[in-house]
């Protein structure tokens, strides 16, 4: 009985698990192409298309929530992200993302930064200063 | 060491400068890197990272990066690097990189861009990154293709690096063309002429172009690089016997490398061909001016957790392709055969024991000696053909 309890609690968990990707008001696209967000995740794209600069938030690289969403969202290994991070930093090419330790921190700064990027859980209300970007 | 000092003093002043920039801390995106890696060598044989014959803690790698984005297109990134191995480095700190980089184009299909200062040689899948512990698979980057002892030369060079990302249906096309002037020192003369002779590599260019192909997941890459270094030997007066005179000593490179990734595998090769012509540099280079050098390695990782990962590799180095088994070579210079050629079994494990800490230890059974530092192992004769090492190492990053 017990089992299944926590099975049911684990299902439910994981539908919270499911995340969806939210940038700031100021960006002006609605909706972009899974690469295009590979693209940016991996601290590859620097700028958006409108000029503004494109800033991104991650929860904490070892956390499941992060992991969830790159796998399946990104559609990749977190370790490979990972390695692509860490070579353009230390190589100079790049810069890292910046860490978050709460989705309701990162709806903060995602609403409180201009073209900032994030993801959070499913089903969370974000305020007029951010919205949710659809991927094709 | 002079133009090093340069660049320190211009990153240093760049640095001081930044908190009277009128863009706020939050803006300019100002970040702070860094990472300390500690080894240990044993060796049954044969000394590579200082004397590892009695056990040597002579390997250490220091390194602090930091970037800042001075505007929507602009960042400028430096990295100190401060590296100890035996008698190859001697952990004198010194400018890595230290670099401009202006992305002019940027849309939804790819992205364009130009580096300028003194850049990290696009090369192969490791060059970039080669002495940050994270990045490398094993304690020992494969030595065939990333030999350690004339690391100075394939590291980084001062020019400029036009750099663009296309994005396709099925993945992306990253091509990198860099041009200036490669970094030379003694321990290039060691590699490329046997001694540190008197005289020097007074100047340098090169060129290299890498490009990279991706499938959309990084579960495919394929990179191809080819290159040209031109080194300029000079020599004081009129050179002994034997002994090199000016000259321009020309190298051509090309590079494949391969991956596939899956969740908890991955298999790397790399193929390595080095063209070197001594050209008039005369002295004892003049009895065979020309050589080409063959590299490969096949590397297959597997990641048990996400903390730990094992890996095996095999890596071949032969000096002179044409020349497999160093019969031709020891009739020319008179050292054993096996100084000629180096095959190497490495299998090693790796543990993250936190974010921020990275332990390792590998086991090396190695047959020919080509690739060890003539630093570390002075006398030619008494190099071991057949040999083992041991490593360990410890890396702290922030």
């Amino acid at each position: 009985m017990i089992r299944l309890l926590l099975f049911l609690l684990l299902l439910t968990f994981s539908r919270i698990g499911l995340s969806e990707v939210i940038v700031n008001s100021s960006v002006s696209l609605e909706h972009v192409s899974r690469q295009y967000l590979l693209s940016i995740f991996s601290m590859q794209t620097r700028v958006w298309p409108d000029g503004q600069s494109v800033r991104v938030y991650i929860l904490p690289p070892h956390q499941s929530e992060h992991q969830a969403f790159v796998k399946t969202e990104l559609k990749v290994f977190p370790y490979r992200l990972v390695k692509i991070w860490d070579r353009a930093v230390f190589s100079g090419a790049g810069q890292s993302p910046m860490v978050v330790g709460s989705y309701q921190e990162m709806l903060d700064k995602v609403s409180s930064h201009k073209g900032a990027i994030g993801y959070m859980s499913t089903g969370m209300e974000v305020g007029s200063d951010a919205k949710k970007l659809q991927v094709d | 060491m002079l133009k090093n000092y340069r660049l320190i003093k211009w990153l240093g002043l760049f640095l001081f400068s930044l908190p009277w920039m009128h863009a706020t801390a939050d803006e300019i995106n100002w970040e702070v890197n860094g990472f300390v890696t500690q080894g240990f060598a044993l060796s049954d044989d044969n000394n590579f990272y200082g004397d590892s014959e009695s056990g040597s803690f002579d390997f250490r790698e220091l390194g602090l990066s930091t970037s800042a984005r001075l505007s929507e297109r602009l960042l400028v990134s430096g990295q100190l690097v401060s590296r100890k191995a035996g008698k190859v480095d001697d952990g004198d700190l010194s400018v890595d990189y230290a670099l401009v980089d202006y992305r002019f184009l940027e849309q939804q299909w790819g992205n364009a861009g130009v580096q300028l200062g003194r850049i990290k040689n696009p090369f192969g899948f490791y060059n970039s990154t080669r002495d940050v512990a994270f990045t490398r698979p094993s304690i020992m980057l494969p030595q065939s293709i990333y030999f350690d002892r004339a690391r100075n030369l394939e590291l980084s060079s001062d020019g400029f690096v036009l750099y663009g990302t296309k994005m396709f249906s099925s993945g992306r096309i990253k091509s990198e063309l860099f041009a200036g002037a490669p970094r030379k020192d003694a321990n290039v003369e060691y590699a490329y002429l046997n001694a540190d002779w008197p005289g020097s590599f007074e100047d340098s260019e090169g060129y290299l172009w890498r490009n990279e192909y991706s499938s959309n997941d990084y579960s495919f890459i394929a990179a191809i690089t080819y290159g040209n270094f031109k080194l300029d030997f000079e020599h004081p007066g009129t050179p002994a016997p034997g002994a090199p005179g000016d000259g321009v000593l020309d190298l051509d490179i090309a590079a494949i490398s391969l991956q596939y990734n899956w969740d908890r595998w991955s298999l790397t090769g790399e193929y390595f061909r080095q063209n070197i012509d001594w050209g008039d540099i005369g002295g004892i280079f003049s009895i065979k001016p020309q050589t080409s050098s063959e590299s490969f390695y096949v590397q297959l990782e597997h990641r048990l957790t996400s903390d730990i990962s094992m890996f095996v590799r095999r890596d071949i180095f032969y000096m002179d392709k044409d020349d497999k088994d160093g019969t031709k070579g020891q009739l020319l210079d008179g050292q054993p055969p096996y100084t000629h050629y180096a095959f190497d079994w490495t299998v090693g494990v790796g543990w993250e024991a936190t974010p921020n800490w990275l332990l390792r230890a590998e086991l090396h059974k190695v047959e020919g000696t080509a690739w060890l530092a003539t630093q570390d192992n002075p006398v030619g004769v008494e190099k071991e053909k057949n040999w083992n090492m041991f490593l360990l190492q410890a890396t702290y990053r922030f």
